[in-house]
């Protein structure tokens, strides 16, 4: 062990971030693409709605300012992917929160009580964990609408089971804590031992799952758009997207190619962020 | 051995699990804001009224449940508000026996490609090879069923014309393919990843040396002793798996227009039919049930040590 | 002579070209005798005969001669070495708890050498499985088949380790640290075992170990190996009496025996074990932790010299007795 004049965790953890290429470029890929989903509906020439008949369903070309082509509808695909990147982003992020919500309070409640308070709420979370998650999505959504908050909502009540999982285990192991008895054995101070091991133990595993649970969650927008059951005209997501252009796949193929470039660019973007934090955060965990 | 106790305890919870879930599904859809027929704004309220005489609306919940259950018992899940002319069980008949063949063929050729995969990836660990197969992995486990399934269309059914673009037609092998290969492709790229870890890990141990060094040819070493034990992981993951097929069936049945259980609860969703989605619900809900039942079992039976642990 | 390995060496890929670990070695056994080998963790005890038997790891290249019953180990096809693992040669390991393949039951991994080596039949494989752990002295050897690895205690495990290469009535035993993870009173009942083995049935038994004291009841010679190279063989009395190498005296004098007072200290060698990444090839390689080191040591690799009838040591400051 280095003296005290070594970095803390945290600039550690940051500088083996940093040296992972692959997780640097995720993260640098997914910045990009959020810049331009929130610049481009802004700043663009074309507008989202702006359909125009005499240039129905273009090939992409720099004239003109149609760089992915246009839609069926003569609507301008580049302005439509990134607005639709605002929306998916949006979903994921948020859905993730709310799954971020449920599956910390339910998991530390398991954890914390022990005991058949535990027995039952893990049980449950065994019985959901069995079933196609996004089906019960898809019966959420029948039920209360697909309203995009619901959607949202429906999204984040499903996929917490991993979470919950994740955050009892680690409620469990800090409240054995036999590392800070060795930590207090040794007389460092409360904060240091909250800064360098509670904290760390804690949110390490929530943050590296959070990331991991984005992407699914986007996918999961997608689907449900894709299907149909999810966001409507006029609004659009990715999802949407490929489903329309998944209908004209013979005969403008760029209405598929460019969102879904986007999406799976963005899903493997999180993963790789997800891996590299990982690493960065549990360096003994993996490889 | 204890093992008709352990069997009989685990299929009990199994059915209680499956009791639960229809009682939770029923009652939300029942308890929900809304119904099948607010739809149709313009609909005349006595007509609604009838109409949802002719379906039960109007009875209490208890009354509506009961009646739920005792026709669940005789195999008939209600009628269809979608199909007013089909019961939600002639659906599902009518249904099922295309999308079992669909998920079953993906299921098979998941779980065949993805071990040959993985065992080959792993035998020629850290080679060009290696690194290929594993690089295609991850990105199969990333690319999404609506994004691949376009694409295998667009090459191989418009550019080659080799294969039908959609539809079930006369139900031959030609109709089969696409939906397959792109219902099995996320599987086949999760289940060689599991495989290669566990292979690599499996193959580091003592009793691997311990078999070749009683002079076992190299092919039942591997046949005998490591496989068993690597496929431990993928036998765990078969449950996921299937609900990965089914999940994606939903999907794949909507690209390529297959008249197969995952359209008609897509179509039900759709119009709030509440006794079709809860049908297709219950049903696939119960048979991953039983299947996770049934890997419980198998998991035992290939490994003495979880057997005693139970 | 059963097996004569000369000038044997074996090396390994490693990050900044191949790593050796067994640089030079020669030694020979004769039927019904016991050969110890002996040297630290690193010493490449274990790797030379591994290598020869066709089990080093991936990548790992041998050369030398290895003449096993006149037949050339060094280089032959996989395929007859493995004819011959297992059968004329039979391998024990340290024990661990991941030794024996878990999904099976012991009946069937004994069964599986009679099946492969004898072609015999399931129902024959297992009668004679079971009569060997009747030799063996296992008490209720039929329960024994039917039980899976995890179900066994480490003694026990380790039994059926010997008892799998004992079956084909092998002219060869290598033990590798047989007992290393045992406790002492089962360690003793398997040297016993060993002992007999080789009084009855005539087996040669080669017992690589990083415990002198282990070895001195069976072995009937003693190699001492450092560096990937034998620095010491003698006849086992004649070496724990008059051990000549410093490295020997120094392995000796930090094993505890029963005629010195077990309170007393045991002094270790000074230095660490050296990397055989860095084993100098033109000098000795003990020098850097030898207390009567000279300056000729540096300048070239001591040859081994016989000081006595079968006692060879290769130190500069051995002179013939």
């Amino acid at each position: 062990m280095a003296g005290s004049a070594s970095p803390g965790p945290l600039a550690r953890a940051l500088a083996r971030f940093l040296a992972n290429r692959q997780a640097v470029a995720g993260l640098l890929c997914l910045l990009v693409i959020a810049v331009l989903s929130i610049l481009v509906p802004v700043v663009w020439p074309h507008g989202i709605e702006e359909a125009s008949l005499d240039r129905i369903a273009q090939p992409p070309s720099f004239a003109d300012f149609h760089w992915f082509g246009t839609d069926a509808n003569g609507r301008d695909l580049f302005v439509r992917t990134f607005y639709g990147g605002r929306i998916s982003l949006a979903v994921g992020l948020v859905a993730t929160v709310i799954a971020l919500v449920i599956g910390v309070l339910w998991g530390a409640t398991a954890g914390y009580l022990g005991g058949a308070v535990d027995l039952v709420m893990m049980r449950i979370v065994d019985v959901l964990y069995a079933l196609p998650l996004l089906f019960l999505i898809i019966v959420l959504v029948t039920v209360f609408g697909n309203n995009i908050i619901l959607i949202f909502a429906a999204i984040g009540a499903v996929e917490w089971l991993t979470m919950a999982r994740i955050v009892r285990g680690q409620t469990i192991a800090l409240r054995n804590r036999e590392f800070l008895e060795s930590a207090r054995a040794i007389d460092l101070p409360n904060q240091r031992i909250l800064a360098r091991y509670i904290i760390p133990n804690a949110v390490g595993p929530v943050i590296v799952y959070a990331t991991l649970l984005v992407p699914i969650n986007i996918i999961i927008e997608s689907a449900l758009s894709f299907l149909g059951l999810g966001v409507q005209e006029p609004l659009t997501s990715w999802g949407l997207l490929i489903n329309q252009g998944a209908a004209q796949i013979d005969s403008a193929p760029w209405l598929l190619g460019f969102p879904a470039i986007l999406l799976v660019l963005t899903m493997l973007s999180f993963n790789f962020v997800g891996d590299g934090l990982r690493d960065a955060l549990d360096p003994g965990a993996r490889g | 051995m204890k093992m008709l106790p352990f069997i009989l305890g685990r299929a009990v919870v199994a059915a209680l699990t499956i009791l639960v879930i229809i009682t939770a599904s029923f009652l939300l859809t029942r308890l929900a804001p809304g119904g099948p027929f607010d739809a149709e704004v313009d609909l005349d309220p006595l007509v609604k009224a009838n109409l949802e005489r002719t379906y039960g609306l109007d009875q209490p919940i208890a009354v509506q449940f009961r009646r739920y259950l005792g026709a669940l018992a005789r195999g008939d899940l209600g009628p269809s508000t979608t199909y007013p002319d089909r019961s939600v069980s002639e659906l599902i008949a009518d249904g099922l026996p295309i999308s079992l063949r669909i998920g079953l063929a993906a299921l098979a050729v998941a779980t065949s490609v993805g071990l040959a995969i993985g065992i080959t990836a792993a035998r020629a660990r850290n080679s060009v090879l290696d690194a290929g197969l594993m690089g295609a992995a991850s990105l199969g486990v990333a690319l999404p069923a609506f994004v691949t399934a376009p694409f295998l269309t667009l090459v191989f059914g418009i550019y080659l014309a080799w294969l039908p673009v959609a539809g079930w037609g006369d139900g031959s092998v030609r109709h089969w393919v696409l939906p397959v290969v792109a219902l099995a492709l996320p599987q086949i790229a999760a289940i060689s990843r599991l495989t290669r870890g566990a292979m690599l890990e499996t193959l580091s141990a003592d009793f691997v040396r311990t078999a070749r060094a009683k002079g076992l040819p190299e092919r039942r070493v591997i046949a005998v002793h490591v496989l068993p034990a690597a496929v431990l992981p993928v036998v765990s993951y078969l449950g996921p798996a299937v609900a990965g097929v089914i999940t994606g069936s939903v999907i794949i049945e909507q690209i390529f227009a297959l008249p197969g259980v995952g359209r008609y609860f897509v179509q039900g969703a759709i119009n709030r039919d509440y006794g079709l989605v809860l049908g297709v619900v219950i049903l696939y809900a119960s048979a991953l049930i039983l299947l996770n039942l049934l890997v419980d079992f198998a998991y035992g039976w290939l490994d003495p040590r979880a057997r005693a642990r139970t | 002579m059963l097996l004569v390995v000369s000038g044997l060496r074996v090396s390994y890929p490693a990050p900044g070209g191949r790593v050796t670990v067994v640089r030079g070695a020669d030694f020979a056994v004769e039927s019904g005798e016991c050969l110890a080998i002996v040297g630290e963790s690193g010493s490449g005890k274990s790797q030379a005969l591994l290598a020869t038997l066709g089990l080093a790891g991936p990548g790992a290249e041998v050369s030398g001669s290895a003449l096993f019953e006149g037949e050339e180990l060094v280089g032959m096809p996989s395929r007859r070495l493995q004819q011959l693992r297992g059968d004329r040669i039979g391998l024990v390991f340290q024990d661990s708890i991941t030794g024996l393949t878990p999904h099976m039951t012991v009946g069937e991994q004994l069964a599986e050498v009679l099946v492969v080596h004898r072609g015999a039949g399931r129902q024959a494989a297992r009668a004679e499985a079971r009569e060997m752990l009747e030799v063996l002295q296992i008490p209720e050897p039929d329960y024994r088949l039917g039980q899976y690895p995890h179900e066994l205690s480490g003694g026990m495990r380790q039994r059926i380790m010997i008892a799998m290469a004992l079956l084909c009535r092998p002219s060869l035993l290598v033990a590798d640290e047989p007992t290393t993870a045992l406790d002492t009173t089962v360690q003793a009942a398997i040297l016993r075992s060993f002992a007999k083995l080789k009084q009855h049935a005539g087996t040669a038994l080669i017992l690589v170990s990083h415990d002198l004291g282990v070895v001195a009841g069976l072995a009937d010679r003693v190699a001492v190996m450092y560096a990937g190279r034998i620095v010491e063989m003698a006849p086992a009395e004649r070496l724990f009496a008059a051990p000549r190498h410093p490295y020997t005296q120094g392995l000796l004098a930090s094993t505890p025996r029963l005629d010195r007072a077990p309170s007393a200290p045991l002094p270790a060698i000074d230095g660490q074990p050296p990397d055989p990444a860095s084993v100098p090839e033109e000098a000795c390689a003990f020098r850097p932790r030898c207390k009567v080191a000279r300056p000729a040591c540096a300048a070239g690799r001591p040859p081994p010299v016989e000081v006595a009838p079968g006692h060879r040591v290769a130190c500069l400051a051995a002179e013939p007795a």
